[in-house]
């Protein structure tokens, strides 16, 4: 079986199965050729971006070995596995499990660790030695091709005609010639092979820097088996977090799935907050909220509660009958209970007013999420007569004025139809200069009152003359 | 000439006269006691306001409003207001704007929109453990608001201390634990010195139909916006003079 895709108006195999490749097929081959010399060949076409897909979500799934997962080329994963390897079991034992873990998905992967991210590219690629140990990396790749210095094929071509076969062919070559000759990029190559030259990796998922995790034994499926160890892994984050004396405005909950499915859980908070019990809480509630969307599958095997947007946090010092404590307590309790609330229902729907500069009604006070935002009020509420509630979106009614630019005197709303007893007005409001959606019309706004004592705020749409013939009348608002 | 002078002037000091004798009733807090009217609102506690329909919720949400201002003014406590997403587009939604006028730090609301009536009552009880000023907006009847519910929430509020200020229908008959059921009407407001046809201060009709002291009574409410208070209105000098001794039974069956 093959891959083909359309390069240069010829399809051409991209990539091929074990089998199609000891027929002695090779990548770039024109698929007529191919089918010439094996008609039984089952030709696919390929998907770049669905192959990108599910390599992103192996990708992932890969992120339970270490939180520093990258991705730099389609088809090749790097891992940052320092200090990981203690959770595991070992280096062999990781990546014994990577194996097992890829080939149970239904691929075929070579993988090797090194001390540097250039060199165990190096050993997967062309090597035929696992784990280069702690500091062997540059012997270990000293016998490999130049090809294994992750260079272009032109310049590893180059290499090959100037007789630089190997790897350690290079080490002894004075710096500057080979600069002039190959550009920067060989020696930036070999130097991050061999660790004198860093090299960022770029995490698919951002890495956090605190995380605790634990690693099942026997995977679990149930909702309570998972809360059980909530527990323990939040004591652990929260203490590393108390020791830095910082608290985290996110949290993530990664539930591994045996089947390198990965579920993530995540939790805002409107101020920095380290408190164990209400992490806990949050992340319980969040779990039974999920029902039917909680599948585990055929259980978790990993549990990793990380820690991102982290903030220095003062250690508080609750001394009794001390006011300034009690104020800062009920505060951090409020915090608490607008993450309890964002969380389950939404940020979206947990929201402060802020009052912006803008003469239009529905633009004068804005709602903003509590959590996350910093939004300050640019002025303080107008001063006029205004509703307590506003219908989000004006009603539009039959209103009959007695004088034309006069409040109407009788009217009807949802086909009920209301007398005026008494109004204020109007209240002009025209559109906004500096605005760059189009408001409409001018408005004329009237406060009425109706003979039982209902409020309404009411507006007349357009000017007599100027811009309409023939003004529409909105109900708008309600005064208490 | 002469008569009418002495007509307009006869009218201004009536009105003087009845301003001095009005009763006063305070709705600030202080000290922790809240009144409505003669009535303390309790702290740790619910209290119901009920409505006609949604015409009336305002007049309801108004002198609630002025309530919760009152209450959360002592210490600067957050107001969580509490309503349901699908009530906006037909009830409106609270205007940050109208909020000075009763007193009420905009600033210090926590606006919470829930997605039904499970997520009212769920957001409700939360904040009920917080020791806050909480509105729970909750116009359509529901079997969920039942005995068991306010009882939880009543609880909640027993031990934080909350003010809790339930609205709801008044078409919703369901018995409640809460402290305090009042059914607050509308009425026409109080008179503006500088307009003849003009709205002055808002009142309302508002009869309290049971209470854990076993008080009742009616009064018609007016919130004077400029010393934050709640006073029982001087009789109207014109339009509808709403009966001030009727009692709550009758109410009801005007309501019904």
């Amino acid at each position: 079986m093959v891959l083909y895709e359309k390069t240069k108006s010829a399809l051409r195999i991209r990539a091929m199965d074990a089998r199609a490749a000891k027929l002695g097929f090779y990548d770039g081959q024109a698929l007529a050729d191919a089918r010439a010399i094996e008609p039984k060949l089952i030709a696919v076409e390929a998907d770049a971006q669905k192959e990108a897909q599910s390599f992103r979500h192996l990708a992932e799934a890969l992120t339970c070995y270490s939180p520093v997962v990258s991705v730099q080329a389609p088809g090749e994963v790097f891992i940052d596995i320092t200090g990981c390897q203690r959770l595991f079991g070992g280096e062999e034992a990781i990546l014994n499990d990577l194996r097992r873990r890829i080939t149970s998905a239904g691929y075929s992967a070579r993988a090797a660790i090194a001390d540097t991210a250039g060199a165990a590219w190096a050993l997967a690629r062309f090597g035929n030695l696992d784990i280069a140990g702690e500091g062997a990396h540059r012997s270990s790749i000293a016998p490999l091709p130049v090809e294994a210095l992750r260079l272009p094929p032109e310049l590893s071509d180059r290499l090959r005609r100037l007789g630089l076969k190997t790897v350690s062919q290079l080490y002894d070559m004075p710096r500057a010639p080979l600069t002039a000759r190959f550009t920067k990029l060989l020696l930036k190559s070999l130097g991050q092979a061999l660790g004198t030259e860093a090299e960022p990796l770029v995490p698919i998922i951002q890495a956090p820097r605190y995380y605790t995790e634990r690693k099942l034994a026997e995977p679990i499926s149930t909702v309570e088996a998972v809360k059980s160890i909530l527990a323990p892994l939040a004591h652990d984050l929260t203490e590393e977090l108390a020791r830095e004396a910082s608290g985290a405005r996110r949290f993530e909950l990664a539930l591994f799935r045996v089947d390198n499915e990965v579920m993530r859980l995540e939790l805002g908070a409107s101020a920095p907050a380290r408190d164990e019990k209400h992490i806990v809480r949050l992340f319980e509630n969040r779990l039974d909220d999920l029902k039917d969307d909680y599948d585990a599958g055929f259980g978790f095997e990993l549990l990793r509660l990380s820690a991102f947007d982290v903030r220095p946090f003062g250690v508080r010092q609750r001394a009794a009958f001390d006011l300034q404590s009690d104020r800062e307590a009920q505060e951090e309790a409020l915090a608490e209970l607008k993450d309890r609330l964002s969380n389950r229902l939404g940020a979206a729907n947990v929201r402060r007013v802020s009052f912006r500069n803008s003469h239009l009604p529905e633009r004068a006070a804005m709602f903003t999420p509590v959590v996350n935002s910093a939004n300050q009020s640019e002025v303080g509420p107008v001063d006029q007569a205004r509703p307590v509630k506003l219908l989000p979106r004006p009603e539009e009614i039959e209103a009959l004025a007695e004088v034309p630019d006069g409040p109407p005197i009788r009217f009807k709303w949802r086909r009920v139809a209301y007398a005026v007893a008494r109004a204020n007005g109007p209240e002009r409001i025209a559109d906004e200069w500096q605005g760059k959606e189009a408001a409409g019309p001018t408005r004329d706004y009237y406060r009425v009152e109706t003979p039982e004592g209902r409020r309404f705020w009411l507006f007349r749409e357009g000017l007599y003359g100027a811009e309409t013939a023939r003004p529409r009348w909105f109900l708008h608002g309600f005064f208490a | 000439m002469d008569a009418i002078a002495r007509r307009t002037g006869l009218a201004r000091l009536r009105r003087r006269i009845a301003d001095i004798e009005k009763r006063e009733f305070t709705g600030r807090a202080s000290g922790g006691a809240l009144a409505c009217g003669p009535v303390s609102l309790s702290r740790g506690a619910v209290h119901e306001f009920r409505a006609g329909d949604y015409r009336d919720a305002p007049c309801a949400l108004g002198l609630v409003l002025a309530l919760a201002g009152a209450a959360s003014a002592e210490r600067a406590q957050p107001i969580i207001w509490i309503g349901q997403t699908r009530d906006a587009f037909h009830e409106g939604v609270p205007y940050g704007c109208g909020l000075d006028f009763f007193g009420v730090d905009a600033e210090l609301c926590i606006f919470v929109h829930a997605r039904d009536a499970k997520a009212v009552l769920w957001a409700a009880e939360e904040a009920s453990r917080h020791d806050a000023i909480v509105l729970i907006e909750f116009w359509k009847p529901h079997r969920l608001l039942d005995l068991t519910a306010t009882r939880r929430l009543q609880l909640g509020a027993e031990q934080s201390g909350a003010r809790l200020f339930l609205l709801r229908d008044a078409r919703d008959e369901g018995p409640s634990a809460a402290r305090t059921r009042w059914h607050v009407g509308p009425a026409p407001s109080a008179e503006d010195p500088l307009d003849d046809r003009g709205i002055g201060r808002p009142r309302w009709d508002a009869a309290l139909d049971k209470s854990r002291d076993g008080g009742r009574g009616r009064w018609v409410l007016e919130w004077d916006h400029e010393h934050k208070s709640l006073i029982e209105a001087a009789p109207h000098s014109r339009g509808v003079v709403p009966a001030l001794a009727d009692g709550p039974a009758e109410k009801t069956t005007a309501v019904a």
